[in-house]
């Protein structure tokens, strides 16, 4: 019995001093955690107590402060016209030659631009402010946007290496200044996604002199717009100062802009929720934002409609070849539960087009009624087509922090198999470099699935289905459709809008009964969550509808705290 | 002895040579290259061609190999990252490696204090309640892995006390500029990490302890009358202590293995959190430079070991 033997000399024993001290050393371990926990405790800034519910428009603005916004993904540069990871950053930094409001889908003329005149359908002319100014640092401190900045930006971002989608840029015939303030071109082709494309964050209008000192701009920033890089450490912290002479002063309203970079989501979701962020960086479900949607006291939330849309798609090889194949997978698929399950019972079906994008999708009713989920059509045409059993790999990529594409990949595979459809996904994740590398560049694929970019213009997404695909040197699915290319390109070059979306329609009424080569599944919603004391005024925050008829900035120049 | 370090030392060259050269090799074995992923929307075969060309790595292999070691042996330099930013290797060094030695230094200080107390208390009282919870607590923290338990670290901070580290909210403190802040910053993520390094040492030093207590010479110190304290720590635990030693210098590559995955967690940005981007982002030579430094680190922390060793146990001799 050594146990009672062991507290019998326990109980008798004196305390030595050894014993003292360990039981210190204890101690002090489970005290320094309780100090560093404790005094801390509610340290977070985000204090909900005597913010004013009332919308921000009746609000007066108090200027000064700082707000500190999480960012799931490293800013690797801050090149606006090369460097897609500075999205967010280089919209605050830069002046663009307008605003997109994408729920009107509609230019606002709120930034450089203040009137535009389109004499025909090749011509654009600009009219832009006088007044739109340098930071006071840099080879144009202070010194004011012409037309010939205009130029030299349009002209970087049209033969950049590295810069995205070239369509645009390579179709402009010649430039003109006729003074300062008239920028205009001339474009050898039509073009239409190109009024949506300016407004973008890789359209940044550049002083010329800056980018005649600095070719690169990766890690340095001299602009105009209503921030100012105080501080950039691309991995780690952005920091962002008042520009003291932005055109709309004494707007922008804060004093600093900060951006906190952290890759893991459930830490970025952990400092937002513990008040070391404003404003929320990690991605929200309606399961992960309805805490903040219960504490509306203290939290600010807003919903849209996301464009982010998974996509199958198909290598036009045998056995999807067969249209019946296809068909047969489409009608396996059961659309709402995805929604159901993956959604939290929020989202629609998309068309060719996603359901957000309301000018150019399909009524979702018809594509609802397109897509029954129908796993006994499915078997009996699979049987028709003469594939008794198809077994395929379905390649998707590891995407950090997005497990949505990996849960889907699943349900996918597990709907197949509970419904007895013959079609024995094999599903492979790779990893996102080699995906890309690997898979989608070569076509290197039979299933490939993954969630397209989020377009907010009808081109791109009916891209996929031309025979020239998204680069324009072939699509990887090997699809081709004479047809379809025809209205595909027709209404890339229809100006007038009824028209184009008549094209738009009928390009995706032929995409449908094709079952391919991608069969894109259903789309969500995406939230956006803020503390209270974070105001962004009159257009919004990014997911916000701007309120009709309202005055607003530039991204960042309505934007106040309420917080010291 | 100042032999046998200074052959210690000339046997890195060839160990560097060989890391460096394996992983040249094995990362261009990886499908993609840091040229397709900065490729962007619209890219064709003619632009990463371009791309390849214009950040050399449609050179040779050799050429590209033998560029890197020349410069490195040449001028230190450990080249620069291919991703747009172009920044220097030694420029990150400078600010990341002081964030990753902090974290080693204390996750290290942390695993011998919950490890070698616990593992003598356990040694010198068997069978007894301390010795059960030293061992049902050290199997535990060996079976939990650390980035679990660091992300457990963070949801109860924040759900019972709204809070999250600092480095959450402004990035990391040095030490000197606030060192109560940089102590919060650093004390979770070095006890996650240190809680299964101080398990594997508290039981090797009970079980080497054990072993030693039933030596004849710890006999005879007990039949001279001698204390406790004196027979355990100045006899037995100096020599227990030859092993665990070993088992520390082996756990300085676990260590690294682990920082990778806690820099994450917590947000540290040191070269654990930048080893693991750069692999995701193919940039090779930040790959091939901190595997390179890994190994310098790894073959120097064992050094100290084989060193330490004479100062334990005086038999020792090198040769």
């Amino acid at each position: 019995m050594a146990e009672s033997a062991y507290w019998n000399r326990f109980w008798r024993r004196r305390i030595s001093r050894r014993a003292v001290l360990g039981a210190g050393a204890v101690g002090a371990l489970g005290a320094a955690s309780a100090a560093i926990l404790g005094c801390n405790g509610g340290g977070g800034n985000g204090n909900g107590n005597g913010t004013d519910n009332r919308p921000d428009t009746e609000l007066t603005p108090v200027a000064g402060g700082n707000v500190t916004q999480g960012r799931l993904l490293s800013a690797l540069g801050i090149d606006p016209h090369v460097d897609l990871t500075g999205f967010g950053i280089v919209d605050l930094m830069y002046t663009y030659l307008y605003s997109w409001n994408r729920y009107t889908e509609e230019a606002v003329y709120n930034n450089l631009a203040t009137n535009f005149e389109h004499p025909d359908d090749l011509t654009f002319i600009y009219t832009i402010r006088p007044d739109v100014v340098g930071w006071p640092t840099g080879p144009a401190a202070n010194e004011p946007l012409t037309s010939t900045d205009c130029v030299e930006s349009f002209k970087r971002r049209g033969t950049a290496l590295t810069a995205p989608d070239k369509r645009f840029p390579q179709r402009i015939e010649s430039y003109e200044t006729p003074n300062d303030t008239t920028f205009k071109f001339v474009m050898k082709r039509k073009f239409v996604p190109a009024v949506r494309e300016m407004a973008n964050a890789t359209w940044a209008i550049i002083p010329a002199k800056v980018l005649d000192s600095y070719p690169s701009l990766s890690q340095i920033a001299f602009g105009t717009g209503p921030f100012m890089l105080g501080e950039f450490r691309g991995s780690e912290r952005i920091v962002l100062d008042r520009h003291p002479n932005h055109f709309l002063k004494p707007r922008p309203w804060l004093d600093t802009y900060t951006f906190i970079v952290i890759t893991e989501s459930s830490s970025l979701l952990a400092a937002f929720r513990s008040g070391q962020h404003d404003i929320n960086g990690a991605v929200l479900t309606k399961s992960t934002a309805q805490e903040f949607i219960d504490a509306d006291d203290k939290y600010r939330v807003s919903q849209s409609p996301s464009l982010f849309y998974p996509v199958i798609h198909m290598k036009m090889r045998d056995p999807w070849r067969d249209i019946r194949v296809r068909q047969a997978m489409d009608l396996a698929i059961n659309r709402k539960e995805i929604i159901d399950v993956i959604q939290d019972g929020e989202g629609n079906y998309n068309g060719p087009i996603q359901w957000p994008q309301f000018k150019w999708a399909l009524p979702q009713q018809e594509v609802r009624d397109f897509y029954p989920h129908d796993p006994e059509k499915a078997k009996a045409l699979l049987k028709e087509a003469g594939y008794p059993q198809i077994t395929a790999k379905m390649k998707y990529p590891e995407v950090p922090g997005a497990p949505i594409v990996a849960d889907i990949a699943v349900l996918l595979k597990s709907q197949f198999e509970r419904d007895k459809v013959p079609i024995n996904l094999e599903l492979d994740a790779v990893e996102l470099g080699a995906f890309i590398a690997n898979v989608i560049l070569p076509g290197n694929f039979d299933l490939a699935f993954f969630p397209n970019l989020p377009y907010d213009e009808p081109d791109r997404p009916l891209s996929f289905y031309h025979s020239k695909g998204v680069t324009g040197s072939g699509n990887w699915t090997n699809y081709t459709n004479r047809e379809l290319d025809k209205l595909i390109d027709a209404q890339s070059e229809e100006f007038d809008e009824t028209k184009r979306q008549e094209i738009v329609l009928a390009a995706q009424r032929m995409i449908l009964p094709e079952h391919g080569p991608q069969i894109t599944l259903t789309g969500g919603i995406g939230y956006f969550a803020s503390w209270k004391h974070v105001h962004f005024g009159a257009g919004g925050d990014p997911l916000a509808t701007p309120i009709p008829g309202s005055d607003y900035g530039p991204v960042g120049t309505d934007m106040w705290t309420e917080k010291d | 002895m100042r032999n046998y370090i200074l052959r210690r030392l000339l046997i890195l060259i060839p160990i560097m040579l060989g890391v460096s050269f394996l992983t040249f090799a094995m990362f261009r074995m990886i499908p993609g290259d840091a040229a397709v992923l900065r490729c962007q929307l619209g890219c064709t075969p003619e632009i990463l061609e371009d791309l390849r060309h214009e950040m050399r790595l449609d050179r040779p292999w050799y050429q590209q190999y033998g560029d890197w070691v020349w410069a490195i042996v040449r001028h230190g330099d450990l080249g620069h990252s291919l991703t747009e930013s172009r920044l220097p290797v030694t420029t990150e060094l400078d600010r990341r490696l002081p964030i990753t030695g902090e974290l080693l230094v204390m996750t290290l200080f942390l695993a011998l204090l919950l490890g070698i107390p616990p593992g003598v208390i356990s040694a010198i009282r068997p069978g007894t309640p301390l010795d059960w919870l030293s061992r049902v607590g050290s199997v535990l923290w060996l079976s939990i892995p650390a980035f679990w338990l660091g992300i457990l670290v963070i949801a109860f901070g924040v759900s019972w006390f709204d809070w999250t580290p600092p480095q959450f909210g402004r990035g990391y403190v040095p030490f000197l500029d606030d060192p109560w802040v940089n102590l919060q910053q650093f004390f979770f993520p070095s006890l996650v990490l240190a809680l299964a390094i101080g398990a594997a040492i508290m039981r090797l030093t009970r079980s080497s302890l054990l072993e030693v207590l039933g030596n004849d010479y710890i006999r005879t110190a007990w039949s001279k009358g001698l204390r406790e304290r004196t027979v355990v720590m100045r006899h037995a635990l100096k020599n227990a202590l030859i092993p665990v030693l070993t088992i520390v210098g082996l756990q300085v590559g676990a260590l690294i293995g682990g920082a990778v995955i806690i820099e994450s967690v917590f947000n540290l940005n040191g070269i654990g959190k930048y080893v693991l981007e750069a692999i995701l982002r193919r940039d090779f030579f930040v790959v091939q430079s901190l595997v390179l430094l890994f190994a310098v680190a790894f073959v120097t922390a064992n050094l100290v070991v084989d060193i330490l060793y004479g100062w334990l146990d005086p038999r020792i001799r090198y040769s």
